[in-house]
């Protein structure tokens, strides 16, 4: 056990091909890849395969396929078809939902925008299917669905971003462009133009549970390596039959902070904190534009956003610079 | 004592890592420290611009004046020269040095051929090229612009070079792009600037005709209420102008050299109430970049060889760096007109930095209080310690250290007949040349809302002799700055329009929560 004291892996499981449980009467039979690999034991089990595609992976495979078909070719196209120029672009190239005149007309002409409808579709239809597997598969282990639905946050604020709030705005024009630079001036365009992200309080709790699993995250990982040396790394066992593992990695977060969480609650923590970062995010989204304005002006209203004091001389506003947006 | 096999892959990795950290060293454009921060709000927000004292900005070199004219028994440069439209009351001295100057700083290279067609028999007077039409028509731009701007470009003015820098072509212009359409294969097209060196500079050039012309998009994209549908909205605001918008101002942003912090509290943009004044005149100065692309650069379109028009053919037009490039202040303020005020001005004087000095020190006055208490005596506003430094940077404080009075005009400001000391007399420009263009009226006008334009539950503009500054805020904000109040309250305790500033109520701190204990084992 001693080589677990390290803090990266010096250790190469290796024993019998492991063939896996045996499949239930429904699944399709499995791809039987059998090999070792040395660098794959570097980071975890060396063992390949078999693997299991199923219906569901093949045609969610083939749907996130067409997706990046359509999105890379689209870029590649507004570059004139130069390899060079695609690949040296690349970060910032493009493919923009329909302008705001199509509303949610979904029969928009390709070259306007149909393109990002078709692969969004096809994205969203292959991300589903992963999720139909990854229950399915969950079920056929006879394991918890927990991976499911936590992957099932992720989805909803995905589509709150892309379906869900364009269909509550009306267009299809307030989605998220496929694109790397493009995706980040959407978010610092929305934000701006909701008055200020940073105020809406779902966005505040979406980070404290980002930032918090991340925290969790560290706390536990370290926590288990730190005990290993005690047979902490068997913690399912552990989380019935405390072993001293357990309980000097309890003592040891009792003394620095007062209190600790249990083998078992440590798992549950990180998953609630994992699945509310997403889940919070996507209120956030779903409630600007469609309830709330502005969200500066709504920390204002809400006594959240601190008065700070003026420190410019007074000077007289532009008449046409006053007034709002739109009048 | 059996010698252990040498393990070498951690050499291997070691010297690869030692490798990627040398190329990581290496090879990027770092900026060093010291790097010099200015923080210009109040404490503790970040709202702070960043320098680098080493940086050289491009074409930064100040060309040094002529030397003054004699311009003694020197006739008129109409009496000597033919077809003389704009400058033709100058002395031919003054006006010999300042087609020298023009030269030295527009076509330094080609020299007078550049723009007059020596070979042709009118020699001087003709306007075969299409150069000579186009320069005439900048030195009426530049003339407007130092005379009825004084809000943006005060007190170093422009010349041809603050544009120029040199070169024949202003190096920082932009041309229309075109827009999405159904004909296209993608999107939008976004001419990115792939070499750009900094990530602002990447952003294309597609919305500047959106902002930078006069018929222009509204900018007021945020909304003054909190929850959707109290302020009335007809309809969304499109997603895509506000990223129009938000690369527009990176433009801004890019040109000067600084930080969204420069000009607004990031955290409520739209805010007036938490801007620096520097908003103020940057306000102005998008609207003068309006009124020359569209008065002056646009109508020359038909002058414009294609070679120096863009894919729609529309000549290069200005935006915010076309003068500044990179600098806050182009140059740095460096006052290159003061030795040309003859010919680069309408009236021979100086841009008047009264009104900026009024805006900087504090001692512009709103005209119309919306609070309740708008006709009791105010206090005098006081320029805010923190201001002085960035005061000290921009314009100079008046000789008594107190700034000067800003008195609101109706119209721009006119040119008046006077003597200008120093070597030259003005003289005042012909009324048979070329007009400029019409002075900016209505909204665009550079000062001015009269009373009647305020709002309808705003008394009048108090007229006791300290008739007001320039506009009045008009529906329903608070004065840009609250005015000390003599109860303790915030401030921005305007009638309906605290919107903008403090919460009504700040609640008491509650200490712990109560009934939550946690078990010791």
């Amino acid at each position: 056990m001693a080589t677990y004291a390290s803090i990266y892996n010096r250790i190469q499981v290796r024993g019998p091909f492991d063939p896996g449980v045996p499949l239930k009467s429904s699944s399709d039979p499995r791809i039987q890849a059998k090999s070792f690999s040395y660098w794959l034991g570097k980071i975890g089990d060396p063992q390949l395969g078999p693997l299991y595609l199923g219906w569901s992976g093949v045609a969610s495979l083939a749907c996130g396929f067409i997706a990046i078909e359509i999105i890379g070719l689209n870029m590649w196209a507004s570059v004139g078809w130069d390899p060079y120029a695609f690949i040296r672009n690349l970060p910032f190239l493009t493919l923009d939902p329909p302008p705001a005149k199509y509303g949610l007309n979904p029969l928009v002409p390709l070259g306007d925008g149909g393109w990002w409808i078709l692969a969004g579709f096809f994205l969203t239809t292959s991300i589903l299917l992963w999720w139909v597997r990854s229950y399915t598969r969950a079920r056929a282990l006879g394991l918890g669905t927990h991976t499911s639905w936590a992957f099932a946050s992720a989805i909803f604020l995905y589509l709150s971003l892309g379906l869900f709030r364009p269909i509550l705005m009306g267009s299809w024009s307030e989605a998220v462009p496929f694109g790397i630079i493009t995706h980040l001036n959407w978010t610092a365009s929305v934000s701006v133009l909701y008055g200020n992200w940073y105020y809406n309080p779902f966005h505040m709790l979406s980070i404290t549970f980002l930032y918090g699993s991340t925290m969790l995250f560290a706390m536990h990982g370290a926590t288990i390596l730190a005990v290993s040396r005690f047979g902490g790394e068997r913690e399912a066992e552990e989380i019935v039959d405390r072993g001293t593992a357990a309980e000097r990695a309890a003592l040891f977060w009792r003394w620095t902070m007062g209190f600790n969480a249990t083998f078992e609650s440590i798992h549950r923590w990180a998953w609630w904190f994992a699945v509310l970062t997403t889940f919070c995010g996507a209120i956030g989204v779903l409630l600007t534009g469609t309830v709330v304005d502005n969200w500066y002006l709504w920390g204002v209203k809400h006594g959240i956003a601190p008065h700070y004091p003026s420190v410019y001389p007074a000077f007289p506003v532009p008449h046409e610079a006053v007034g709002s947006a739109m009048q | 004592m059996s010698a252990k096999p040498i393990r070498y892959s951690p050499i291997v990795v070691g010297v690869i890592a030692a490798a990627l950290v040398l190329v990581g060293l290496s090879v990027p454009p770092w900026v060093f420290p010291p790097i010099q921060s200015q923080e210009t709000g109040p404490a503790a927000i970040e709202m702070v611009q960043f320098k680098d004292p080493d940086r050289q900005l491009p074409y930064s070199l100040k060309p040094k004046p002529l030397e003054p004219a004699d311009n003694a028994g020197s006739p008129k440069a109409s009496e000597v020269y033919k077809n003389v439209k704009v400058l033709g009351n100058l002395t031919d001295a003054e006006f010999t040095r300042l087609m020298l100057a023009i030269t030295e700083w527009v076509a330094p290279k080609q020299g007078c051929e550049y723009c007059h067609d020596l070979s042709s028999d009118e020699g001087f007077a003709s306007d075969a090229r299409y150069t000579k039409v186009v320069a005439r028509r900048m030195l009426q731009m530049v003339r407007h612009i130092n005379s009825k701007w004084p809000q943006h470009v005060a007190p170093s003015g422009v010349t041809c070079y603050t544009c120029h820098r040199g070169q024949n072509v202003p190096p920082w212009t932009w041309y229309e792009q075109n827009h999405a359409g159904d004909d296209q294969f993608m999107g939008k097209p976004r001419p990115w600037h792939l070499k750009a060196k900094t990530i602002r500079q990447f952003f294309p050039d597609v919305p500047y005709d959106k902002y930078l012309m006069e018929q222009h998009a509204s900018a007021r994209i945020q909304s003054t209420t909190p929850l959707v549908g109290e302020g009335g909205r007809p309809g969304v605001v499109e997603e895509q102008d506000a990223e129009d918008l938000y690369l527009f101002m990176m433009q801004t942003a890019n040109s000067l050299g600084v930080n969204c912090t420069y000009c607004h509290n990031s955290r409520a943009f739209r805010d007036w109430s938490q801007s620096t004044p520097y908003r103020w005149i940057a306000y102005w100065g998008i609207r003068m970049a309006r009124d020359i692309n569209s008065n002056y650069i646009e109508p020359l379109k038909t002058v414009f060889p294609a070679v120096r028009k863009g894919p729609l053919g529309d000549p290069a037009k200005a935006h915010c760096g076309t003068c500044h490039l990179g600098n806050n202040k182009p140059l740095g303020g460096y006052k290159l007109l003061d030795h040309y005020l003859v010919g680069l001005t309408e009236d021979g004087k100086a841009p008047d930095p009264g009104p900026k000095e009024a805006i900087l020190l504090g001692n512009a006055k709103p005209t119309a209080e919306t609070g309740p208490d708008q006709n009791a005596l105010q206090p005098k506003p006081v320029a805010a310690p923190v201001s002085k430094d960035a005061i000290g940077q921009s314009v100079a404080p008046g000789e008594n250290g107190q700034g000067t009075t800003y008195k609101s005009e109706e119209k721009p400001t006119q040119g008046e007949s006077g003597t200008l000391g120093g070597t030259v007399a003005p003289v005042p420009q012909d009324k048979n040349t070329m007009a400029p263009s019409p002075p900016p009226t209505g909204e665009e006008a550079p000062q001015g809302s009269s009373p009647d334009e305020m709002s309808p539950n705003s008394p009048p503009a108090p007229t006791n002799g300290t008739r007001g500054t320039a506009d009045a805020p008009s529906t329903g904000i608070p004065p840009s700055n609250p005015l000390p109040k003599p109860k303790g309250e915030t401030g921005g305790a305007g009638s309906g329009a605290s919107t903008g500033s403090a919460p009504q109520s700040i609640p008491a701190p509650k200490g712990p929560a109560q009934g939550t204990t946690t078990r010791y084992n």
